[in-house]
């Protein structure tokens, strides 16, 4: 189990560093993926089919995602990734330093495992930062993706099972979004020339 | 004698409600399979009018026959201001929505399918915006908040233009970031509670249970989680970035929605979170995050309200100052201040609306009033004129308008809890907020504008002035509703909690 914990941190920190946008959609769909495994591992050996609801969902979820954000990233070619706003270096240290300060302030909630907890809230920290500190469009939504893969690891890590309609309903809500979201990652393509919301600055007051 | 079978369909809440609900996405979905433009148009008219029909007749059971209904529909007295308010402003925005579509040429979708994505998209929110004061399940709930952020993005970027998109698109991933947080928010909290009662115990009835066998510092952290992660959507300080941007670049039929309707349904799912788990959090926690979050939305939309800006632009900063005042009355509690609340709500819709539906007409008069403040209205057209000044009288809260009593009653209610600092805070940033309005009420009608940028030949017609006379008599009504409510059942049964 720490192996598996460990690699879902690791995928995410990846997201944090990589410029490409095809091997950030892999991290977080493998992320996705890994969630399923440690899902299974939990409830194993499975009594019920209802045991592997949470993963079969996962799965889907995951395929599904996988699938609409390679197909928006191959139709919307760039000749050189998004320009980042902050250095990786200094990405990597920002996010470390957050994950290290709500991970030592959160107090224990329940899950299955601390450590549990502490990837979880990890991942909610990544995701976050990884929304506010990417100019790609790709990465911004994959920035939510992780930080929505941190409430399905809170979810399968929670010793009640989590009600399986939440959990469909959120891998609805999130194929939902992730479609929107390449919809508009394509039209502002169109617009701009590139997936760059570093150009989306006429708004200002 | 038995009544009717007609009859008592036509008196259950829950038909009702279920009924104010599911037309809209009927009407959405008829109207996306029709291609006659005219024959689409009346669909879309006669199903908002009978989803108005029927949020009118549930209105009328609640409020005269005290009808509840707990459960997946949760319906109480404290729904009423919302539905009311949603389903007046859902109607108007459809009715809107045709003079619009049949106006705006650009769209992101293709010429020939936008009016029915349209059409269905608006329907669909409007059913959703319907659902959230009476949907009895916080889990579903939020799953169904989230679900319409996606659609209503793509409402908000309908033009398609440069600036539509970064809008659309900053609200798409700013009020999925805050959902994605109130979601793990509520993982947490039943995963701390040790239930295993399913789906029904985040019912708003069970939520106080789950909090009893939740340690208080968990709590905390819960109701930081989910509150904070509503706030983005609710559009307060200092997670409201996408707010400005969405109303003003959004189609107006679809800015009044946001800021009429969306804004305070938020609000309500953040109350009754507040009041289920807020008692057992530590120190009043919870009314002290809605007026921390109330006073910090006044505070940073009071010098925007002094900034001359689009029309649009302005509107949007004024919802983000009365979604500050909401926020605070409801943290106060107490009847006089639940009092002001319900008639805000209110008030703010009719108000907004008013706002919005100008909009058109000022874009016909002036030719730069989406890069710039309107001017000089008064003297190329009365009807407009008046409309847009009775609106932002309105806003800026001059007596006898109903936010000038919703706010003198939230003032009064925290002055009667003992919260003196925050009554003072708030009275400063309103009066502050009222002469920046004040400011740009007498700018907009009566400075001289560069002669080029009027067209005195466009003629808005009759529909303003009827408009601007039923927000008069309306808000008349309202303030007069507003002296007898505080003792009524609705704000008692209010008052006592709503969840």
């Amino acid at each position: 189990m720490t192996a598996l914990l460990s690699s879902v941190v690791v995928l995410a920190a990846l997201v944090v560093l990589t410029r490409r946008r095809s091997i950030a959609i892999a991290a977080v769909s493998l992320q996705t993926f890994l969630l399923a495994v440690i899902s299974l591992w939990n409830v194993w050996p499975i009594h019920h089919g209802a045991d592997i609801a949470p993963a079969a969902a996962l799965m889907v979820r995951g395929v599904l995602i996988a699938g609409v954000l390679a197909v928006a990233a191959h139709s919307t070619r760039e000749s050189a990734p998004v320009r980042p706003a902050i250095e990786p270096p200094v990405r990597m240290l920002i996010t470390i330093g957050a994950v290290i300060v709500i991970v030592v302030l959160l107090p224990g909630f329940g899950l299955r495992s601390m450590q549990a907890q502490d990837t979880s809230v990890a991942l909610l920290v990544i995701g976050i930062i990884v929304l506010l500190t990417r100019r790609a469009t790709v990465l911004q939504v994959i920035g939510i993706l992780t930080a929505e893969n941190a409430v399905a690891l809170a979810a399968i890590s929670s010793p009640q099972h989590i009600p399986l309609i939440v959990e469909l309903g959120l891998v609805f809500d999130l194929v939902l979004l992730t479609t929107v979201a390449a919809v508009f990652h394509q039209k502002i393509f169109e617009e701009f020339g590139a997936g760059d919301t570093s150009m989306l600055e006429e708004l200002r007051d | 004698m038995t009544p009717p079978c007609w009859r008592s369909f036509v008196t259950d809440v829950f038909t009702l409600a279920l009924t104010m609900i599911v037309l809209p996405v009927v009407t959405g979905i008829a109207c996306a399979i029709v291609t006659h433009d005219r024959a689409r148009s009346v669909v879309s008219s006669t199903g908002a009018l009978t989803t108005a029909a029927a949020a009118a007749a549930l209105v009328v059971e609640v409020v005269f026959r005290h009808e509840h209904s707990a459960g997946w529909l949760t319906i109480d007295q404290v729904c009423v201001p919302f539905v009311v308010a949603n389903a007046f402003v859902g109607l108007m925005s459809v009715l809107l929505s045709s003079r619009y579509l049949s106006l705006e040429t650009a769209t992101m979708f293709s010429a020939r399918r936008a009016p029915r994505w349209y059409l269905l998209t608006l329907h669909v929110f409007w059913a959703t915006l319907l659902a959230v004061p009476v949907i009895g399940n916080l889990a579903v709930a939020l799953i169904a908040i989230e679900a319409t952020t996606a659609t209503s993005a793509l409402l908000i970027a309908y033009s398609g233009r440069r600036r539509a998109l970064e809008a659309g698109w900053k609200y798409l991933l700013l009020t999925s970031l805050g959902l994605t947080v109130a979601l793990y928010g509520i993982v947490v909290l039943y995963a701390s509670s040790g239930t295993s009662r399913g789906l029904p115990a985040f019912q708003w009835q069970s939520l106080s249970r789950l909090a009893d066998s939740t340690h208080p510092s968990t709590l905390a952290v819960v109701l930081v989680l989910i509150v904070g992660g509503l706030a983005a959507k609710i559009g307060w300080a200092p997670v409201h970035n996408w707010l400005p941007d969405a109303h003003s670049e959004a189609p107006s039929p679809v800015s009044m929605l946001l800021s009429a309707a969306l804004l305070p349904s938020m609000i309500l799912v953040a109350w009754r979170v507040k009041d289920a788990l807020g008692a057992q959090a530590p120190h009043g926690m919870g009314d002290g995050l809605f007026i921390a979050f109330g006073l910090l939305s006044l505070a940073v939309a009071v010098p925007f309200l002094w900034q001359p800006m689009p029309w649009k632009r302005f509107l949007a900063y004024s919802s983000l100052e009365h979604m500050g005042v909401i926020a605070v009355g409801i943290g106060i509690g107490g009847r006089l201040a639940v009092t002001g609340v319900v008639i805000h709500v209110v008030g703010h819709a009719l108000a907004k609306w008013l706002g919005f539906h100008t909009v058109m007409p000022l874009m016909g008069l002036q030719h730069s009033i989406s890069k710039r403040p309107p001017r000089g209205i008064a003297s190329v057209d009365g009807a407009t004129a008046s409309a847009v000044g009775i609106s932002l009288y309105s806003l800026g809260g001059l007596p006898p308008a109903p936010l000038f009593v919703s706010e003198l009653l939230i003032l009064a209610g925290a002055v009667a809890s003992g919260r003196v600092l925050v009554a003072a805070c708030t009275a400063l940033l309103l009066a502050l907020a009222f002469l920046g309005i004040t400011r740009t009420l007498l700018r907009a009608l009566v400075d001289p504008a560069p002669h080029d940028d009027l067209r005195p030949q466009f003629l808005v017609g009759a529909h303003m002035l009827r408009a601007s006379i039923f927000v008069v008599v309306s808000s008349i009504a309202l303030a007069a509703i507003a002296v007898m409510l505080p003792a009524s059942y609705m704000v008692r049964s209010i008052a006592r909690g709503v969840s």
